[in-house]
């Protein structure tokens, strides 16, 4: 992936430090040089799963699945685009990135702070990019659980209802956290080909 | 010769022809994947895929047996050796079906799960796991083929549990990803050295990426491989219709990217996920256009950590000598005490400050050795990714470090004594490490250069008898002290030249033993360490704290023409460059002191407000004539104020605030020393804590930091911490005041219940509360005292607090 601190990567990584100013020269390097770290650890994987979408009671609900997307800004963004089916997806940095970060911690928490940020970036332009090479049609707002209004319980229901996801070694503790903390799923309706509702 | 040999002797001389993808014919043939039970339910389609492969010219049958082990088959109803069994059987039935000369690979897969501390598998299970599967199959196999692992540790796992129960031959698949690394971060190189040190037959790759996307890490590996190897791609990159995956790549591309790798060196092909009989018939017709051409690289000696692979080659290579307990109480105190954690943070320092390898050494009295250096080893890899030296004079806890390594290790070491290397070598052998050979036999260190290379010799030609090759030897000509034996020093210089240039072999010296009782010690050091550069030393163990000591090998690498452009020096020297032009007086001159303490006072602000830590350590030194309360109160917090000011008003960001506050920590820590022990400037202590659920400690640990920059002592209880904890902690450490922090707001709850133990336990102190969920209505409903919003605030908080206190 290519670091491009000027653009939506390093703009994030801002975003996360809390800083609103336009970034110096050194600043735009500190975040460089993290951003490499990061490709250097990084362990991505993603996967996806697909599901069709039916109306229940007029909302929407994912056929053949127990997993319940009944939140006003699912149903809401579904509606407004007229979606059919929608895509769960999952990406993670891997443990290596988390790891990294820690090391960090004693040593150098400085480094600590500005990778943490640049990572929480990281995942999100990975998770972008994922999403792109879907090819998915005529997508919605990316919704995530812990979003707004949905519940991070959400998570769990997504974790033990796709198993592709059980692959990517990413774990979900009591608190519906996912481990390595670097990871991200996604929830994106779209409209296929075929148009099943 | 039976076939086990004669799969041996094709290896590398001709090319070998593997199968294809199984999991995509059984969903071709409408079968469902996955089924462990397939091979004996239904015979006829495993046999049927096998007579396919064979009869378009595959001249190995793996057997169905991905994803069939303990851990996979655990509350199946079928019994890990009756799948295989069947397996075994089915490939069998094939080849008599088909008439065809085909040999039978015991198709061995990854557990599916990562390994400490990765994930939560023991490497000893791993080990079980995969050595029940040898057991079972190697009486009715002609070799092992390890495939579609994206863990090298695994692999490690799975070779040596074929290694230590048959003498089979083994092909190691290893599986990449598309940033061109292995999942858990090994680069084709590290997986190369790791392979070929670890006794495999043939290196392979296969499944995650199609052909094309193969191209550049086959390349890397054919720059390096010395073995033979095998490549089993893709049909393409996987897609999915909707319904099922399946994969774009026909068979003629297919064949026509195996044709670029049999010109780029390859000695074997096949294809994984997606590809077809006819995949392979149609790479076996390319063959015929293409000349057979893998030639083995030349030897190199590297060794490999978790995710970084170090060559002792042209380079001069920095190996930290500090996880030793020897002259460094504090260690030893860590290790009697079972503190690994402050050793681990030891080693990460030195890998900042630019140490490649790091000597791990635990060697104290009344310890248990073999324990506590592979716990140490353990506790290293969960952190520390550059390759470790393992040093011990035991063998049993050379044996076990080596094994749950993470890597191919330096083993630290051999000498000329018949019984060491005999208890040595085969651990070396083993777990393919490169070993460290001491010029000392049993008449002790020869006086001359001459009688140690006999030694160094001697060495090589009995590791030869072991099967370990001269490229995995590194010899240490050892260094005497020069105030005692001040002839002996040059010739330890002579014998690393004669090492170097006659035997061709990389040298390492522990540098710092050669100044022993003289004055100023690294002056002797970094002369002496140029010297040995010059004759050939690639593998210094020393002190990577001493910066003029790594500055010698920067400039060295600079002159030497080793430092390409030289970056290096650059990158590491950019700084000095600026100390000398902005205060070059005030470092170097001696002649007016309070010039020089006021050009060093300017030169210490500016650092701890840029960040420079090194800078900022080096100028404070030379400020003997400012007293230390006066360096902090007049130069130290200016800077940090205006740093905090640049923070406020956003000139700069969190990290730059951090670097200046931890600069200005390291220069209190200097101070420290010099102020009068009965001076109580001790401020606070402060206790932080996340509290109980909350794994998020980023925000506390800023706080910790900027804290202690500005004096505090602060007492981290860590994340996740119960209210009865940090309770107990009040009642242990008499703080000033309570900080406690927390990310989400599941668990202000819990800050809650910790502020109302405190108040019901009649704890009156102060108790400031920060983190993401928190506001000053949140902290008043929860009963904080205080609301850090940021680090500075909470900084002024504390201020505050201590001033109260301080005037009371």
């Amino acid at each position: 992936m290519i670091i491009d601190v000027e653009g939506l990567m390093g703009q994030r990584a801002l975003k996360y430090l809390r800083y609103t100013e336009k970034p110096s020269k050194e600043q735009l390097e500190l975040l460089f040089s993290s951003f490499s770290e990061i490709q250097e650890v990084e362990m991505i994987e993603s996967a996806h799963k697909y599901f069709q979408l039916e109306l229940c009671d007029g909302k929407y609900a994912l056929k053949d699945s127990q997993i319940n997307i009944d939140y006003p800004p699912i149903q809401n963004m579904l509606g407004k685009k007229k979606s059919d089916s929608v895509c769960i997806f999952l990406s993670t940095l891997g443990i290596g990135v988390d790891r990294r970060i820690e090391s960090y911690k004693d040593s150098n928490p400085s480094r600590m702070v500005l990778l943490d940020a640049c990572a929480s970036s990281y995942i999100e332009s990975v998770t972008d990019e994922y999403q792109r090479s879907l090819g998915l049609g005529d997508e919605t707002f990316r919704y995530a659980p812990g979003y707004g209004k949905v519940p991070l319980i959400m998570q769990k229901e997504i974790f033990e209802s796709i198993s592709e996801f059980r692959k990517l070694h990413v774990e979900l503790d009591e608190n519906c956290i996912m481990h390595p903390f670097k990871s991200m799923t996604g929830l994106v309706g779209f409209r296929s080909k075929e148009g099943r509702i | 010769m039976n076939r086990s040999k004669e799969l041996v002797e094709i290896i590398g001389k001709r090319f070998l022809i593997s199968d294809g993808g199984f999991g995509s014919m059984l969903q071709k043939h409408g079968i469902k994947t996955g089924d462990a039970g397939l091979n004996i339910n239904n015979p006829e389609a495993v046999i049927r895929i096998h007579e396919a492969y064979l009869n378009c010219g595959s001249q190995i049958v793996t057997t169905n047996t991905f994803g069939i082990d303990r851990i996979h088959l655990e509350g199946s109803e079928y019994s890990v050796k009756q799948v295989i069994a069947a397996a075994i059987t089915n490939a069998k039935q094939a080849i008599t079906n088909t008439s065809k000369d085909a040999f039978i690979m015991y198709d061995m897969s990854s557990t599916g799960k990562l390994l400490k501390p990765l994930g939560d598998l023991d490497f000893d299970e791993a080990y079980e796991a995969f050595k029940e599967l040898v057991d079972f199959a190697k009486n009715d196999v002609d070799g092992f083929f390890i495939e579609t692992f994206s863990d090298l540790y695994e692999m490690k796992a799975a070779i040596l549990a074929i290694k230590e129960n048959c003498n089979l031959p083994v092909i190691a698949s290893a599986t990449f990803s598309s940033n061109g690394k292995m999942l858990t971060g090994a680069s084709p190189i590290q997986v190369v050295t790791m392979l070929e040190n670890l006794g495999v037959d043939m290196l392979a790759v296969n499944c995650s990426l199609g052909p094309k996307e193969l191209l550049p890490i086959v390349d890397q590996i054919l720059s390096v491989a010395t073995l033979p190897f095998l490549v089993q791609p893709n049909a393409g990159l996987p897609r999915f219709d909707g319904v099922n995956t399946y994969y774009e790549i026909d068979p003629i591309e297919f064949a026509s990217y195996i044709g670029q790798m049999i010109d780029m060196g390859i000695a074997g092909f096949g294809g994984c996920c997606g590809t077809t009989p006819e995949h392979i018939k149609a790479c076996i017709e390319e063959s015929y256009k293409h000349e057979f051409s893998y030639s083995p690289k030349n030897n190199a000696t590297r060794v490999t950590g978790t995710m970084k692979c170090v060559e002792i080659g042209n380079r001069v290579i920095c190996c930290g000598e500090r996880l030793n307990p020897t002259g460094k109480p504090k260690m030893k105190l860590a290790l009697a005490e079972g503190r690994l954690d402050d050793i681990v943070t030891e080693g990460i320092k030195q890998i900042e400050a630019g140490a490649k390898v790091l000597d791990v050494n635990v060697g104290i009295p009344n310890i248990d050795e073999p324990q506590i250096l592979t716990d140490l080893i353990i506790k290293l890899q969960e952190l520390i990714d550059v390759p470790l030296q393992i040093d011990s004079s035991d063998p049993v806890a050379l044996d076990r470090a080596c094994r749950i390594y993470n890597g191919i290790p330096l083993v630290n070491s051999v000498n000329g004594k018949k019984e060491v290397m005999d208890s040595v070598f085969p651990i070396v052998k083993k777990y393919g490490g490169v070993v460290i050979g001491l010029c000392i036999d049993d008449k002790g260190i020869p006086p001359t250069s001459d009688e140690r290379f006999e030694i160094a010799k001697s060495i090589v030609k009995e590791a030869q008898k072991y099967g370990i090759p001269s490229h995995r030897i590194i010899i240490d000509s050892l260094v005497l002290t020069a105030s005692a034996q001040q002839k002996e020093a040059i010739e330890t210089i002579k014998c690393v030249s004669m090492v170097t240039k006659e035997l061709g072999l990389g040298t390492t010296l522990g540098l710092s033993n050669v100044s022993f009782g003289l004055p100023n010690r690294p002056l002797i050091n970094r002369t002496f360490l140029a010297m040995a550069m010059q004759a050939g030393l690639k593998l210094p163990i020393m002190n990577p704290f001493d910066r003029e000591l790594m500055g010698t090998i920067d400039a060295y690498e600079v002159l030497g023409n080793f430092d390409e452009g030289a970056s290096s020096y650059i990158e590491n020297h950019k700084d000095d460059v600026s100390t000398v032009a902005s205060s070059s007086k005030s470092i170097s001159s001696t002649s007016d002191n309070s010039n020089d303490d006021s050009n060093s006072a300017s030169v210490l602000f500016d650092a701890i407000v840029k960040g420079q830590k090194t800078l900022a350590v080096e100028t404070v030194k030379q400020m003997k004539d400012i007293a230390p309360l006066d360096v902090v109160s007049l130069h130290m917090i200016p800077a940090l104020d205006k740093v905090g000011a640049d923070y406020d008003s956003g000139k700069i960001f969190l990290p730059q605030l951090m670097m200046s506050a931890e600069t200005a920590k390291l220069v209190f820590d200097v101070l420290k020393e010099n102020i009068d022990s009965g001076n109580d400037n001790k401020k606070g202590p402060i206790i932080l804590a996340t509290v109980e659920g909350d794994v998020h400690d980023i925000g506390k640990n800023i706080v910790k930091v900027v804290l202690q920059s500005y004096g505090f002592e602060v007492v981290d209880l860590g994340k996740d911490i119960k209210a009865s904890e940090i309770y107990d902690a009040v009642v242990n450490y008499n703080p000033i005041a309570v900080g406690l922090s927390a990310l989400m707001t599941t668990t202000v709850v819990y800050m809650r219940k910790t502020i109302e133990l405190l108040r019901n336990k009649g704890i009156k102190i102060p108790v400031i509360v920060g983190g993401a969920v928190l506001s000053q209505d949140v902290c008043d409903q929860i009963g904080g005292d205080y609301y850090g919003k940021d680090a500075m605030e909470t900084v002024r908080i504390a201020e505050t607090i201590y001033n109260k206190i301080d005037r009371k």
